[in-house]
C-alpha cells in the first residue's frame, strides 16, 4: 500500500473530525511498552505481530473527546490505536455529531506467516520472473538428475501481509434522509508457494513448487441514500469493486532435463514456463432495499441487486517456449468475460397475535455468464506440440439460477415455552453440469423453554432432503470438446461417481442448548450439536459426513472485581468416501470391483480455556504494602487436534497406514497491572506459547523426495517462545 | 398526565400521543414510491395503498408519566443507590444536543424508554412498587422491549432486522447492547467479537483450530462477515450470497475466468469451512481426498492414496507437499489459454 495513503487518510479524517466535533479536551490513555520475544517463532507472528527474537516497542493509544452530554453540543471523536510498532497494528478513528453525521477511518494489518526455511534453487523468489542459478545441472527429467541441487538451494520465507484502509461517512440530512459512502482499499503482498507443472508425457507431469509473488490491490466504493418514512423505509445504493493484480504472470525455467517425449527445446536449459496469475477484474452492483408496514402488524421487506462482473485481461500466449510452433492463433486476444447477476430477497414478517411470529421468505439468485465460448488449442505444460482442433477445449461459462422459498412460525405458549416450525425449499438450475436441477426440501422444528427461572433450554431439529435430476456424468466432458470429437459413451470421471454437491442427499441436524444460572454469580452453559449427511449407496464419491460437537462453559463472578470463566469443547468430524482406481489404458479396470477403495477420515478437536480476572488487589510483599492496587489476569488455553485417514482397498490394490496428523497449541498468559496512581500504571505481561504439528505431506521430505516433483523442504511448524512486555500507561 | 410533547422519531411521535394509526397522504407516498422504485411494484399489485398503517403501540396510551423526569427517577436510581441508572446520562443517550436523545429538550427522559411510570412511584398492596411500563429484563417480553428500541433505532437496525435469525430467535437488543453504560461494548470492534462468542460457542472453538481466519488475534471481527441486525445473505451476511461476501476480501477469486471450476463459482463452502479447520486453507477435508470426492478420472485422480505413497513405501505426488495443487495450482480458475486443467 502506498506509504502516503494511511497518513493522508488520517490527516483527512482528522481535519473532518476537527471541523465537526466541537468537543472538550480529549481524555484517554497512552501506553508505551517494550517487549521481548525469547525465541524466533515464525508463525507466532500471525497473532502477536512479532516473530523474531529480540526487543520490540509497542504503543497503544486511546483518545476520546466529547462535549459534556448536558452542554447541548453533540460533537465527539475517538482514536484507538493498538499494537502500533508490531505487524498486527490497528488504528480506528471515529468522529461525528451524535444523531447527525459520523466519519470513521480504519486501518488494519493482518500478517500471514506460512513457512520459514523453505528451500528452492530458484532465484528471484517473490517476483514475476524466476531463474535458475548459474551452473545448474539436469542430467535427466527427474529430480535425481539435478546433480547440484543441494548446493544451489536457498532459503525462502513464505508469508503474506494484508493491509486494509477504510473510510466510511454517514450523514443524516434530516429525520428522514440519510446518505453514506464507504471507500476501502486492501492490499495483499508477499511470497506464496504455487505448484508449477511442466513437461508431460503420457500422464506423467513434472512439477516444482514456486516461490510466487503476491501483489493484489483491491479498491471498493459503496454509495447509498436512504429514506425513513412513517411506516416505510427504502434505500438505493451502488457498490463497485476493482481488483488489480500487480503480478499478473509468473515465468520460470524448466529445471528438469529434456525428456525424449517432450517437444524439442522444452527441457533445461531452454525450456520456459508461464503461469497466468489471477486477472484484474471488476464488479458493479446496484442495490435497492426497503420495508413497508402493511395492515395487521405485518411488514414486507425487499432487497434486490443487479450486478455485473467483468474481466478482460489480455491473454498470455498458448506457450512461452519459442521452439513450439503455434499454427492456430488464439481465437481472441482477451476473454471479454461478463457475468450478470440478479439477487432478490423478499420477506414478509407478521405478528398477528402477541404470541405468534410468522416469517415467509422468497429468494432468487441468478448468475448469468455471458462469456463468449471459443475453442482453445492448448499447448500442454509448455512442452507439447499444439493440440489439433479436434482436441481443442471449449471454455464453460457456468450459469446458475437458484430459487428459494421458506416459512417459519413461532408460537409462545404460557409459562415460557416457545415452539417453532419451519419449511424451506431450494431449487437450483445449472448448465454444463452433470445435473441440470436439484430440489431441496427442508423441515425445521424447535422448542425453547424459559419456564424455570434458572434454566433456559432449547432444542432444534432440521431435516433436509435434496433430490437431483438425471445424473449425466460425461456431460462436462462432451460439452467441453469440439462437437463430434467425444463419443456418447466416453467418460472422464467414472460413471458411478456422484459429486457430493450435485447428488441426492439427506441431511439431519439437531442442536440442544442449555443455560443454567444456579445463582446470581454462577452460570453454566452447554451445547450439543450433531450434523449428518448421507449420500446414495452404491456409488463412488462421498458417502457420509458427520459432525458432533459438545461445549461446556462455566462463569463464576463472586464479586464485581473477580471473574472466573472456563470452557471446554470437543468436536469430531467424520467423512467416508469410496472410489475405484482405474487406468485409462486398461478398459477392464473401470468395471473391476477388486480395484475399489474406501477412505474414512476422522478429525478430532479438543479446545479448552480458563481465564481469571481479579481487579483491585492490595498486594503485600514481605510485610511491605505498597499504596497502589493491582489487577491480575491469568489465561490458559489449550487446543489439540488429530486427523486420521484410513484407506482400505480391494484385493487388486495395496494400502498402508498413514501417519496421524496432529496439532497442539498451549498458551499461558499472565498480566499484572499495578496502579502507581490514579493516572498511571505499570503493566507486565508474560505469554508463553508452544505449538507443535505433524503433517505427513511435509515432514521428512527432502526437496528431491519425489522423482517428478521438486519440493521446498518445508516442515510442519513447531515452536516455543515467551513474549514479555513491560508497559507504562498514562491516563489523562 | 399525558406528556404534551412529541418524540422526534416519526413512529414514536405518534405512539407517544396514542395514535395507533398513522395516516399517510396518497400523493406523498406515491412520490416516494417513484423515487424508491421498488414500491411501484407493491402499488401495482395492490399490496401497498395509501391506507392507514397500523403500528404496534409500545406503551399504554392512557398511562400517566412522571412529571419531573429524570430528577424523580434519580432519587432512587442515582449513583450509589441499590439500582443505579444515572450512567445513562453520561453515555450516548444522555447527549441533550441530539434532538432524538431521550434527555433532549422536550423529550421524556427515562420514560422515553421505560414508558409512562407514574404508577411506579406508588406501592402495591404487598408493599412492592409496580414495574415501570417496560423493564429490560425477562419480566417483560423481548418483543415489548425491542419495540421500544426500534421506535427510535429503525435506521440503525436496518431493514433486515425483522425476520432475521436473531430477531426470530428472540435475541433482544439489550441482549447485546449496553444502554446504560458510558460505552456500549457491542459497538466496539473487540467487544463485538466477544459479545458474539458468548452465545456462538461452537464458532469460538472452531476459531482455535489450526487453520482459521485471524479472529483469535482480533485482526478480524465477526462483523466483518456478519451483520448481527440481519442481512439478505445466508447466516446474516450483508451480501446476498456467500460468494459475494467472500469476494469482499478475496476479489481475486471472483473472475470470471476463462476456465472456471464449477463449484468455486457456485459456493465457496463446497470446499471451505469459514470458521476453522484442521486442514490447510480452511478446507472441509484433507486433500487429495476432498478433490477425489468429485474427480475420479483414470490414473492419478482415481488412485487409492494411502501410506503406500509415502517413503519408504513409495512417493505419490498426490500426497506430498501440496498434493493435487502441486500441478493443479489454479483451483479457483485459470485465465491461461492452455490452462483448462487449472495448471496454468
Amino acid at each position: 500500500m502506498n506509504r502516503f495513503c494511511l497518513p493522508a487518510s488520517i490527516a483527512l479524517a482528522a481535519a473532518v473530525a476537527a471541523s465537526v466535533a466541537r468537543a472538550d479536551t480529549p481524555t484517554g490513555e497512552v501506553e508505551i511498552g517494550l517487549g521481548h520475544l525469547s525465541d524466533g517463532a515464525y508463525r507466532y507472528g500471525n497473532e502477536a505481530g512479532v516473530n523474531e527474537a529480540g526487543l520490540a516497542a509497542v504503543l497503544d493509544l486511546e483518545l476520546n473527546a466529547s462535549a459534556d452530554p448536558a452542554s447541548g453540543e453533540t460533537g465527539y471523536w475517538t482514536l484507538e490505536a493498538k499494537r502500533l510498532g508490531l505487524e498486527t497494528g490497528r488504528v480506528e478513528l471515529e468522529a461525528g455529531e451524535q444523531g447527525r453525521q459520523r466519519l470513521r477511518l480504519e486501518y488494519r494489518e493482518i500478517p500471514g506467516y506460512r513457512f520459514d526455511e523453505a528451500v528452492t534453487p530458484l532465484r528471484g523468489a517473490g517476483t514475476s520472473t524466476l531463474s535458475l542459478p548459474p551452473g545448474w545441472e539436469a542430467a535427466d527429467a527427474s529430480t535425481t538428475g539435478m546433480t547440484r541441487l543441494e548446493e544451489h538451494l536457498e532459503e525462502v520465507n513464505l508469508w503474506q501481509r494484508r493491509r486494509s484502509l477504510g473510510l466510511e461517512y454517514q450523514r443524516h440530512l434530516d429525520r428522514q434522509w440519510t446518505v453514506s459512502a464507504d471507500f476501502r482499499r486492501q492490499t495483499l503482498e508477499g511470497t506464496r508457494v504455487l505448484g508449477g507443472a511442466t513437461g508431460a508425457h503420457g500422464g506423467n507431469v513434472r512439477a516444482l513448487l514456486l516461490p510466487a509473488p503476491l501483489d493484489y490491490d483491491t479498491q471498493t466504493a459503496a454509495l447509498a441514500i436512504a429514506y425513513t418514512g412513517s411506516g416505510y423505509y427504502w434505500s438505493l445504493g451502488y457498490q463497485g469493486s476493482f481488483f488489480n493484480n500487480r503480478a499478473g504472470t509468473l515465468l520460470w525455467p524448466t529445471p528438469f532435463g529434456q525428456h525424449p517425449q517432450w517437444a524439442p527445446g522444452t527441457g533445461y536449459p531452454e525450456g520456459q514456463n508461464q503461469l497466468a496469475l489471477e486477472p484484474d477484474n471488476q464488479a458493479h452492483q446496484l442495490r435497492a432495499n426497503g420495508r413497508v408496514n402493511l395492515p395487521g402488524r405485518t411488514r414486507l421487506h425487499l432487497d434486490a441487486a443487479l450486478g455485473r462482473q467483468t474481466q478482460d485481461e489480455a491473454f498470455l500466449p498458448y506457450t512461452v517456449n519459442p521452439r513450439i510452433d503455434i499454427e492456430a492463433p488464439l481465437p481472441r486476444d482477451s476473454l471479454n468475460a461478463r457475468v450478470d447477476t440478479t439477487r432478490l430477497k423478499a420477506r414478509l414478517t407478521s405478528r398477528p397475535t402477541a404470541r405468534l411470529n410468522l416469517v415467509a421468505r422468497l429468494g432468487y439468485r441468478d448468475r448469468d455468464n455471458q462469456t463468449p465460448i471459443e475453442a482453445y488449442q492448448r499447448v500442454r505444460s509448455d512442452a507439447s506440440a499444439q493440440q489439433a482442433y479436434v482436441d481443442a477445449r471449449l471454455n464453460r461459462p457456468y450459469s446458475l439460477t437458484e430459487r428459494e422459498a421458506s416459512a417459519d412460525a413461532a408460537y409462545r405458549l404460557a409459562r415460557g415455552l416457545r415452539l417453532e416450525a419451519g419449511y424451506e425449499f431450494t431449487q437450483t438450475d445449472r448448465d454444463y453440469s452433470e445435473v441440470a436441477r436439484t430440489d431441496e426440501h427442508g423441515l425445521k422444528l424447535g422448542a425453547r423453554s424459559t419456564r424455570w427461572n434458572s434454566v433456559a433450554l432449547s432444542l432444534d431439529y432440521r431435516r433436509l432432503r435434496r433430490e437431483a435430476s438425471d445424473y449425466v456424468g460425461n456431460r462436462p466432458l462432451v460439452e467441453t470438446h469440439v462437437p463430434g470429437s467425444v463419443g456418447e459413451e466416453d467418460f472422464e470421471n467414472h460413471p458411478l461417481l456422484r459429486k457430493y454437491y450435485l447428488t441426492d442427499r439427506d441431511r439431519d441436524q439437531w442442536r440442544l442448548r442449555m443455560d443454567w444460572y444456579p445463582s446470581s454469580s454462577v452460570s453454566v452453559g452447554s451445547t450439543l450439536a450433531h450434523n449428518r449427511d448421507d449420500y446414495p449407496a452404491g456409488y463412488l464419491g462421498l458417502t457420509q459426513a458427520e459432525m458432533l460437537s459438545a461445549t461446556l462453559d462455566i462463569t463464576y463472578a463472586p464479586t464485581e472485581d473477580v471473574r472466573l470463566s472456563g470452557f471446554v469443547n470437543r468436536d469430531r468430524y467424520r467423512r467416508s468416501q469410496s472410489g475405484r482406481s482405474f487406468r485409462g489404458s486398461v478398459s477392464e479396470d473401470a468395471w473391476d470391483p477388486e480395484r475399489n477403495w474406501q477412505t474414512r477420515a476422522r478429525d478430532r478437536f479438543t479446545v479448552g480455556g480458563l481465564t481469571v480476572d481479579w481487579e483491585g488487589l492490595e498486594p503485600r510483599l514481605l510485610g511491605w504494602q505498597p499504596q497502589g492496587d493491582l489487577d491480575l489476569s491469568l489465561s490458559l488455553s489449550q487446543s489439540r487436534s488429530t486427523g486420521e485417514v484410513v484407506t482400505e482397498t480391494g484385493p487388486a490394490l495395496a494400502a498402508a497406514p498413514l501417519p496421524e496428523l496432529t496439532t497442539r497449541l498451549d498458551r499461558v498468559s499472565v498480566q499484572a497491572r499495578y496502579h502507581l496512581s490514579e493516572r498511571s500504571s505499570l503493566r507486565l505481561e508474560v505469554e508463553r506459547e508452544r505449538y507443535r504439528s505433524e503433517d505427513f505431506a511435509l515432514d521428512s521430505l527432502a526437496p528431491d523426495a519425489h522423482p517428478n516433483v521438486l519440493l521446498m523442504g518445508r516442515t510442519s511448524p513447531a515452536y516455543r517462545t515467551t513474549w514479555v512486555v513491560l508497559g507504562y500507561r498514562l491516563s489523562f | 398526565m399525558r406528556y404534551p410533547k412529541c418524540y422526534v422519531c416519526p413512529d414514536a411521535r405518534a405512539l407517544a400521543n396514542g395514535e395507533r394509526e398513522l395516516a399517510v397522504s396518497g400523493s406523498r407516498v406515491l412520490c416516494r414510491l417513484l423515487a424508491a422504485g421498488f414500491l411501484m411494484l407493491l402499488c401495482a399489485t395492490g399490496l401497498f395503498a395509501p391506507v392507514a398503517l397500523a403500528s404496534p403501540a409500545v406503551f399504554d396510551a392512557d398511562a400517566d408519566y412522571v412529571a419531573d423526569d429524570p430528577k424523580v427517577c434519580l432519587m432512587c436510581h442515582g449513583a450509589g443507590s441499590g439500582m443505579p441508572a444515572d450512567d445513562v446520562m453520561h453515555g450516548v443517550h444522555g447527549v441533550v444536543g441530539n434532538d432524538a436523545s431521550p434527555f433532549a429538550e422536550g423529550q421524556l427522559g427515562c420514560q422515553a424508554c421505560h414508558g409512562p411510570s407514574a404508577d411506579h412511584l406508588g406501592r402495591q398492596d404487598d408493599g412492592s412498587r409496580p414495574l415501570p411500563a417496560v423493564v429490560f429484563d425477562d419480566r417483560h417480553s423481548v418483543e415489548k422491549r425491542d419495540a421500544v428500541c426500534l421506535s427510535c433505532h429503525t435506521r440503525e437496525a436496518g431493514t433486515h432486522w425483522e425476520g432475521s435469525l436473531h430477531e426470530f430467535g428472540q435475541v433482544s437488543c439489550t441482549g447485546c447492547h449496553n444502554v446504560h453504560g458510558e460505552a456500549d461494548s457491542a459497538s466496539t470492534a473487540a467487544g463485538r467479537t466477544d459479545q458474539c462468542l458468548t452465545c456462538h460457542r461452537q464458532q469460538r472453538a472452531e476459531m482455535q483450530q489450526a487453520s482459521s481466519h485471524p479472529l483469535r488475534s482480533g485482526q478480524m471481527h465477526c462483523t466483518d462477515c456478519h451483520n448481527p441486525h440481519g442481512g439478505p445473505g445466508p447466516f446474516m451476511m450483508p451480501e446476498h450470497t456467500l460468494n459475494d461476501q467472500c469476494y469482499q476480501c478475496h476479489a481475486e477469486k471472483r473472475g470470471p475466468f476463462l476456465w472456471e471450476h464449477a463449484p468455486v463459482a457456485e459456493d465457496c463452502s463446497h470446499c471451505h469451512r469459514p470458521h476453522g479447520s484442521n486442514h490447510r486453507d480452511l478446507l472441509q477435508a484433507r486433500t487429495p481426498w476432498l478433490c477425489q470426492e468429485c474427480h475420479m478420472a483414470p490414473f492419478h485422480p482415481s488412485s487409492a492414496e494411502s501410506g503406500m505413497g509415502l517413503p519408504p513405501n513409495g512417493a505419490s505426488s498426490n500426497l506430498m507437499a501440496k498434493d493435487c495443487s502441486n500441478c493443479h495450482t489454479q483451483v479457483h480458475g485459470s485465465n491461461h489459454p492452455s490452462g483448462s486443467g487449472l495448471t496454468r
